[in-house]
């Protein structure tokens, strides 16, 4: 049996975090319980969650979104969109 | 550099630091790091360099020489490879994670790290350091959470990262799915973001699952969202962007990669990991324990030896993570007793490149040359037998032989239940440990 490549749908995931919460001593509450609130949300709607990682990405030649997100201030969201490429979406605000 | 109010000279603190530590103030506020230097604080409090965990293996021609262990802290690491035209437009800040940065491989040209605190509360809030150092297996560079970090120079380097997570109660400044915050480089540092850093270490447990949920998530490999924080109507609010600009060739390019012939066990796979830009990938972990060490294959010579390696409790997974696109050559005999291909060899001939893996069964041996040099991610899963302790297998920690051209050493009898991942980590963990220690 191999115990590599994971697949988000064949892990109980709700249950593991419950379990986390359960097994956390007293030290390590604090810290689980607030694991467990920021994430469980998201685990009720799993397409709310990407990649649990951050990284700077890679600037791209003549990047658009650099540019306009430089001006930093914006009187309104429309106003922002619209100055926004079209390959360029905002998400899930 | 023009935004320094800081005298390195007063900075340079040794502290509990291990080894004498060096630096050269260059300007105002560049420093440069030299490559004796393993430990070291820098005049942003928390950032600093630290000693990594490197054994040598020796000088056995064809084999590993060298191998960087996981850092004290959850084990877990990921790895950023950096193509030839990389460049960073933008800082980032993480909110809820320290990184720990070893930088590995490269052209040996300079890289050049920025770094502005932006932590509310710090004394050295909208501070700005500049650091210029080489990339080395022997340090690692943590930058604390709150602390904004860009790099130049890390072109054709790969940077394993060993983060340490945090989190806190209601903390809008973070975000779990993606913790990092970017700002443009053409901002002035007055109107950087002050930052609420997460406040409680995240469990080695926890850290396992997130690591665990973040491998399922990477099923099919995605780029990541940018956040920023922007006024929007007079409230400042954080702003996620999604530019879906990569990754149209990754399909083909990966499905060549993984379409070879059956060899007997063998498995190649595909990685897990992330687009951090047109061909640079965050590969992150494959096996459940999330434990991985880093080898360096030196470069392949004519007249080398021609043996193999074999192990016969421990599935190795192999990804290349530099040199992308040399050829590489690997070799495989069949040395189970009890396989309908007993004594079979095998060839495979493909490139380096990050986003596959090869798995090898234990009692498979085998030889991997390439003709530059490679630094490999190896990850293992360990095998126990109903039986033990079983006097004829090699213990934990010393499992591997070395089998000459021409022999073919039969086992049989391999273990077949996987060790638990607690044991695993716990094995890395007395590894890490043990060559910690001064000798």
């Amino acid at each position: 049996m191999s115990l590599n490549h994971l697949k988000f749908e064949e892990v109980n995931w709700k249950k593991e975090l419950n379990d986390l919460v359960d097994a956390a001593t007293p030290e390590e509450k604090a810290a689980t319980e607030a694991f467990a609130k920021a994430l469980g949300p998201h685990l009720n709607n799993p397409e709310m969650l990407r990649t649990l990682l951050g990284k700077i990405q890679a600037s791209i030649p003549g990047d658009a979104l650099a540019i306009v997100v430089a001006q930093k201030q914006f009187g309104s969201l429309d106003e922002l969109k619209f100055k926004l490429p079209n390959s360029v979406a905002i998400v899930n605000l | 550099m023009g935004h320094s109010r800081i005298r390195p000279e007063r900075y340079i603190q040794i502290k509990e630091m291990e080894k004498i530590m060096r630096i050269v103030p260059v300007g105002h506020t560049v420093f440069a790091v030299d490559d004796q230097t393993t430990a070291l604080g820098l005049p942003i409090e928390g950032l600093r360099f630290e000693r990594n965990v490197v054994r040598d293996l020796g000088r056995r021609p064809g084999w590993f020489t060298t191998k960087l262990l996981s850092s004290e802290g959850p084990l877990i690491s990921d790895f950023v490879t950096h193509e030839a035209s990389f460049k960073y437009t933008s800082y980032g800040i993480h909110v809820g994670q320290d990184d720990r940065l070893t930088f590995m491989g490269g052209g040996g040209s300079p890289i050049r790290g920025h770094f502005v605190d932006c932590r509310r509360g710090s004394a050295t809030l909208h501070t700005r350091v500049d650091v210029s150092f080489s990339s080395s297996l022997n340090r690692r560079l943590v930058i604390p959470r709150g602390v904004a970090h860009t790099f130049d120079g890390l072109e054709r380097v790969v940077t394993r990262d060993e983060p340490v997570w945090y989190v806190s109660e209601d903390n809008d400044d973070w975000n779990i799915d993606n913790d990092l915050i970017s700002i443009s480089r053409d901002l002035d540092i007055r109107d950087f973001p002050v930052v609420h850093p997460n406040e409680h270490l995240l469990p080695d447990v926890a850290h396992q699952f997130q690591s665990r949920l973040s491998q399922s998530l990477l099923q099919n490999p995605k780029s990541y969202l940018a956040r920023y924080l922007l006024t929007i109507g007079g409230q400042e609010q954080y702003v996620r962007f999604n530019y879906p600009t990569w990754g149209e060739d990754e399909e083909r390019e990966v499905r060549d990669l993984l379409d070879i012939p059956q060899i007997p066990g063998v498995e190649v796979r595909r990685s897990r990991y992330a687009l951090t830009g047109p061909r640079s990938w965050t590969i992150v972990p494959n096996t459940d324990a999330c434990v991985a060490d880093v080898l360096f294959l030196p470069s392949t010579t004519d007249g080398a030896w021609s043996g193999k390696s074999l192990h016969k409790r421990t599935k190795m997974w192999y990804t290349f993570l530099s040199s992308e696109g040399m050829p590489l050559d690997l070799e495989f005999l069949d040395c189970r007793r009890d396989s309908p291909t007993a004594g079979v060899n095998s060839r495979l001939r493909t490139i380096c490149d990050p986003r596959f893996s090869v798995a090898i069964d234990h009692g498979i041996a085998y030889s991997i040359k390439c003709r530059e040099d490679v630094l490999v991610r190896a990850e293992q899963e360990l095998f126990v037998d109903q039986n033990e302790p079983r006097t004829d297998l090699p213990v934990f920690g010393q499992d591997l032989l070395f089998v000459d051209h021409g022999q073919f050493p039969s086992v049989e009898g391999l273990p077949n239940m996987p060790c638990p991942t607690k044991l695993l980590r716990l094995i890395a963990r007395h590894e890490t440990a043990a060559y910690s220690r001064p000798v």
